[in-house]
């Protein structure tokens, strides 16, 4: 038996921090374009059941076309059954005001729930109330395959939002499939079981950079559970740093970033974010927009974080007789202003000096 | 400061050279190419080191450019005078900065010494390497000026760099250009329309506007969801009444069906019984039992064929006349009937028997011809014979045959005897005579069967109409044949009938009815109820079968049972109707506050972008007063700087040129001064006049003197030494000379190092 274990699909996202409001729509539309192909995949690939270990949404109140959309791809594959368990994200189910639920989506509450499976496997779970004393009402079938769902961060602790690994350990526990991390991890769980966060489906900050989709699961008919990973996101992100240090023109930057996007293996359609590190010379011809005019048209998106700083040698312009030099000592000598302030009023003065067009 | 002595190890293509300094002016004449620019950059890296160690232009890269041609370690050493001490600077260079060694000597006790960096230039001079090279070192290029120079554009013009103070008021300008373009601050503290900062000052209040919706929106969104929440609980409560009353109506349309159930049984039932009596009603008829029916259809075609043979028999019924033409010709045809065959055989003998008549006649013909010319017949006895002859044919048609016949034989003996008579009468005459009485033997022979068969058969046998009496007997024959076989058939078909109907009667009779005359619609209605009879008993069959197979489908017992009365359906159906409305009014309302919700949380979608575009914008705004603020400083530093420069250098530099072009005036009645914004003039007339209408060589002393007037005001502490290559290039003799002596005066105050390519320029 196949089952697909993802969570955190973060549906509904606003994603406006990096991109327009267009695009951010777009790639709202994308999120549920992945959950709605990866319904496609389980229905294509012999899948049994799909596991969805919390916040399916991002918003408590999402669009009635993303709930429909939802909804549709779950009624429209009837031979498949959704276990949908609730995350912190998810103050409500994404029905909404329905009066009916799909017959083929099963829910989970706050006490432990659980639902069989043909071939000896019971689905468990609770859904996060931060109350401690789930723990000790959770009752499995050792001679059953377990999957227990659940959604928080791991921890040695138990409470709001947490997932005490420590209580669920020898609980005769297969499978725990967690939601919550955004990112991959599976891993040990007690001598019987493993514990696994899917990531999210999709990547929609560049917190959440690398390869993200869902796990599936193999259950095998000695009861023996396999699992592994399989990237499935429309779009990846990126965020490389570049250390530009020594650079003195645009086109050394370019350079290195082109050079490091090529390390990172960076495709097309992907979201990049440059981190720019390192210090150069306040003399340094750095023009961030020509910058982006280089990368942006190759990727979905691309945006400079320039986290440079400006290196001034004070030193070496103490003799200079020169306006450029008096500038220098002037600004060296200013009162009130931090280094940083001063790097850029130089490096500001100098470029103005050089005939540079003045950025505002 | 003063250079008193140099020794170059390898430098360039400089080697194993020494060289002695004096204080004042130095002048070295030696061809272009002997190395005077390699012994100006000697001293130069002496006190400073490489320039532009890390380029890979080879003619920037000092390092590259002066290392010796074959290779290995180069450098030198210089002594040097300064604070009224004197030091030794040994250098050595390698492939790298960190190969080289720099030693720095007091020259009189030969130990290190610390009081200098190791850049020994930027400590006692106080400036850069590039300063120092920009400043001190002069050659004819250096020494141009024009009539657009100030001093300001000079004094960027002499430290070569072109992007410096000569560019400070297009600088300025951008910077303020840009300040505009963000957004100065007006007297009243707004910015200026149309700046960045303006627009975003004002988007960022459309969209704080904008975003001031939010908490409605929400708490619109929320009350909305609490209304959804209301409606479907109401809809909850809805549905279960409905689930309840479908249940009802399940439950009273599975008692109604019950009670359906029941009657029908019951009816199944009473069908059954009435089934029952039908059945037996129908069968009492046939008492002695059902009869089969295909005999019963055998019957009936039986007594069908039985009318049939009843008509027949009646078509055959002979009427009265042919009964009495039968008992006639019974009478005639006593001894038989004769055949067809028969009356034609005795036909063809009537034929013959005419035959033989024509014969004869023709025979008796030629023997009367014979008689009369031999003998003549018996006259007597053949008119007797022929008489006799014509009698019996009269009698014969006439009267009676058999008369008649023996009438004829008497005539034909007569006859055959008068023949014979005369046949004795001659021999021709008697094969006459026998013919004739063979021909009359044969024709009396036909005549007595002919008669023998007539008579046999009750008829008259007459000679002269044998033939026609033939056809009479042929006729009568046939016709008694035809009418004995139509009475024969009438008896046959009679008994016949008479066989069948005692076949039909003896069956109606076994079916314990008793016959009646018209049989046939006996029978019919016999199948007509059998008919009824086996149609009862197949509904019989049908209302068991149906009975039975209800108690198969369904419990008896429980349908026995007392059901209780099914609540009204109409009823339940009304209500189950108001549900529905109910339920749709409240849907309705509930798709409107839908839509509604749907609306704000759009809007709210939108607020959200809004909040982030707001967000992006503020930093925007903050980043942009940032960019303002370090453009505004930055503005500020620079023309502070401006100021500082052209405080620290102009005046010097201005009472340098003074003295300076006081220098070079004073011969051919020229004076030099400069004008209000520092531009150096020729007086003529009275008038400053711009110094472009000089000769090109009185150009580059003033040039020379502008040069001089800036390295007087950059260097306040020690003086350097002043490397001149070739700068009078353009001066004609007495002006040369003029040259020369400015160059004396200038030497007064500087160690001048003076280098020229001709003997016309050297200093004597």
């Amino acid at each position: 038996m196949k089952i697909i274990h993802c969570a955190d699909l973060h549906l509904e996202s606003r994603m406006t921090s990096n991109l327009s409001a267009d695009k951010a729509r777009e790639r709202r539309s994308e999120l549920l374009e992945t959950f709605r192909r990866m319904v496609e995949y389980a229905a294509e690939n012999g899948i049994r059941a799909v596991i969805i270990a919390g916040d399916m949404f991002d918003t408590k109140k999402a669009t009635l076309s993303a709930r429909n959309r939802v909804r549709a791809a779950i009624e429209g594959n009837p031979g498949l059954d959704f276990y949908y368990l609730r995350g912190n994200h998810d103050a409500d189910n994404f029905l909404g005001h329905s009066e009916e639920i799909p017959k083929n989506l099963h829910l989970f509450g706050a006490e432990w729930t659980s639902y069989e499976l043909p071939g000896g496997v019971t689905v468990t779970g609770a859904e996060p109330d931060g109350s401690e004393g789930i723990y000790s009402s959770l009752r499995l079938d050792p001679s059953k395959v377990n999957i227990v769902v659940m959604h928080g961060q791991e921890s040695d602790q138990s409470g709001p939002d947490l997932v005490c690994l420590r209580e669920l350990q020898n609980r005769g526990i297969d499978y725990l499939a967690l939601g919550h991390v955004h990112f991959y991890k599976e891993d040990k769980l007690d001598s019987r079981g493993r514990y696994c966060y899917p990531g999210c489906l999709e990547g929609r900050g560049f917190d959440e950079c690398g390869e993200h989709g869902f796990v599936l699961l193999n259950i095998d008919e000695s009861g023996r559970v396999t699992s592994e990973f399989v990237a499935f996101a429309r779009r990846r992100l990126y965020a490389p740093e570049i250390d530009i240090t020594g650079c003195m023109t645009t086109d050394d930057i370019a350079g290195r970033i082109k050079l490091r996007l090529s390390e990172e293996g960076c495709e097309p359609g992907s979201l990049i974010k440059l981190v720019l590190t390192g210090r150069v010379d306040v003399e340094c011809e750095k023009n961030s927009e020509l910058l982006m005019s280089r990368f942006k048209d190759n990727y979905y998106f691309v945006k400079i974080d320039d986290r440079s700083t400006l290196r001034v040698d004070y030193e070496a312009f103490m003799g200079d007789v020169s306006l450029k030099g008096e500038f220098i000592r002037a600004v060296r000598a200013a009162e009130g202003l931090s280094d940083e302030e001063k790097a850029e009023i130089i490096r500001c003065g100098i470029h103005a000096l050089m005939g540079e067009e003045i950025e505002i | 400061m003063k250079i008193l002595n140099c020794h170059i190890e390898n430098f360039g293509r400089l080697s194993g050279v020494d060289y002695e300094f004096a204080s004042g002016l130095n002048s070295f004449c030696s061809d272009n190419g002997s190395g005077k620019s390699t012994l100006a950059a000697f001293i130069r890296v002496m006190f400073y080191g490489f320039e532009k160690d890390g380029t890979s232009d080879e003619l920037k890269n000092e390092r590259r450019r002066y290392r010796p041609w074959q290779g290995g370690v180069y450098g030198g050493r210089m002594t040097f005078e300064a604070g009224g001490k004197t030091y030794e600077i040994e250098r050595t260079f390698g492939g790298t900065k960190k190969t080289d060694s720099f030693v720095l000597r007091d020259a009189v006790t030969r130990l290190e010494s610390t009081d200098f960096s190791s850049e020994p230039g930027r400590d006692i001079f106080g400036i850069d390497s590039g300063s120092f090279l920009k400043t001190v070192f002069l050659s004819q290029n250096d020494c141009e000026t024009s009539s657009t120079d100030d001093i300001n554009a000079k004094l960027g013009n002499l430290t070569e760099c072109s992007d410096d103070i000569n560019n400070f008021e297009n600088v300025s300008a951008k910077l303020k250009d840009g300040l505009e373009k963000l957004g100065r601050l007006n007297k009243g503290g707004s910015r200026k329309k149309g700046s960045r900062l303006y627009l975003l000052k004002n988007e960022i209040a459309d969209l704080e506007t904008e975003v001031r919706r939010a908490d409605y929106v929400d708490a619109e969104a929320e009350k909305r969801s609490g209304e959804l929440d209301v409606l479907t609980k109401q809809l909850g409560v809805l549905s279960d009444r409905r689930r309840k009353l479908t249940a009802k109506q399940r439950l009273a349309g599975e008692r109604a069906e019950k009670k359906q159930k029941k009657e029908r049984y019951a009816g199944l039932c009473a069908a059954l019984e009435e089934r029952k009596n039908a059945a037996q009603q129908a069968a009492a008829v046939f008492s002695a039992g059902l009869p089969d029916v295909e005999e019963l259809e055998a019957r009936i075609s039986d007594s069908v064929e039985l009318s049939g043979r009843r008509a027949m028999a009646e078509g055959l019924r002979l009427s009265e006349a042919e009964t009495q033409r039968l008992r006639l010709l019974e009478e005639h045809f006593k001894n038989g009937v004769p055949s067809d065959a028969d009356i034609n055989e005795k036909m063809a003998l009537c034929d013959e028997r005419s035959g033989l008549a024509k014969e004869l006649e023709q025979k008796r013909s030629l023997l009367s011809e014979s008689a009369n010319a031999a003998a003549k017949p018996n006259k007597a006895l053949l008119a007797a014979g022929i008489l006799l002859s014509a009698i019996s044919a009269v009698l014969g048609a006439t009267v009676n045959g058999l008369l008649s016949v023996a009438v004829l034989a008497i005539g034909v003996a007569l006859t055959v005897i008068s023949l014979t008579y005369r046949k004795k009468g001659g021999g021709k005459n008697d094969e006459l005579v026998s013919k004739i009485s063979e021909l009359e033997a044969r024709g009396a022979a036909i005549d007595a069967e002919l008669s023998v068969f007539m008579e046999h058969y009750g008829a008259e046998y007459m000679a002269e109409r044998a033939q026609s009496g033939l056809y009479e007997l042929k006729s009568d024959a046939r016709e008694f044949r035809a009418l004995s076989e139509k009475a024969d058939g009438f008896k046959a078909a009679v008994s016949a009938a008479e066989t069948l109907q005692e076949k039909i009667s003896g069956y109606i009779r076994a079916l314990g009815l008793q016959p009646e005359e018209d049989m046939h619609k006996q029978l019919s209605q016999a199948r007509d109820q059998l008919s009824n009879c086996l149609t009862a008993a197949a509904e019989l069959k049908r209302a068991e079968a149906a009975k039975e197979s209800f108690e198969h489908s369904e419990d008896i017992a429980t349908l026995a049972a007392d059901l209780p009365e099914p609540e009204n359906m109409e009823l339940l159906a009304d209500e189950a109707k108001n549900l529905a409305d109910e339920e749709d009014e409240l849907r309705k309302k509930k798709s409107i506050i839908e839509r509604a919700l749907e609306d704000l949380i759009k809007e709210r979608s939108d607020i959200d972008e809004a909040m982030q575009l707001l967000r992006n914008k503020h930093d925007e705004y903050e980043e942009k007063l940032r960019r303002y603020d370090i453009l505004e400083k930055t503005n500020a530093l620079l023309a502070s700087a401006k100021d500082s420069l052209t405080a620290r250098y102009i005046g010097p530099i201005t009472a340098g040129l003074k003295k300076y072009l006081a220098m070079i005036g004073g011969k051919d009645g020229e004076s030099f001064d400069i004008n209000a914004t520092l531009e150096p003039g020729v007086y003529e007339a009275g008038h400053l006049r711009d110094v472009r209408f000089l000769s090109a060589g009185r150009r580059d002393l003033v040039g020379i003197c502008m040069r001089m007037a800036l390295i007087d005001a950059m260097y306040e502490g020690e003086k350097p030494v002043i490397f001149l290559d070739d700068p009078f290039v353009n001066l004609d003799g007495e002006r040369l000379s003029g040259g020369l002596d400015f160059l004396g005066k200038v030497a007064e105050e500087y160690q001048v190092l003076y280098f020229t390519c001709h003997e016309s320029r050297s200093v004597k």
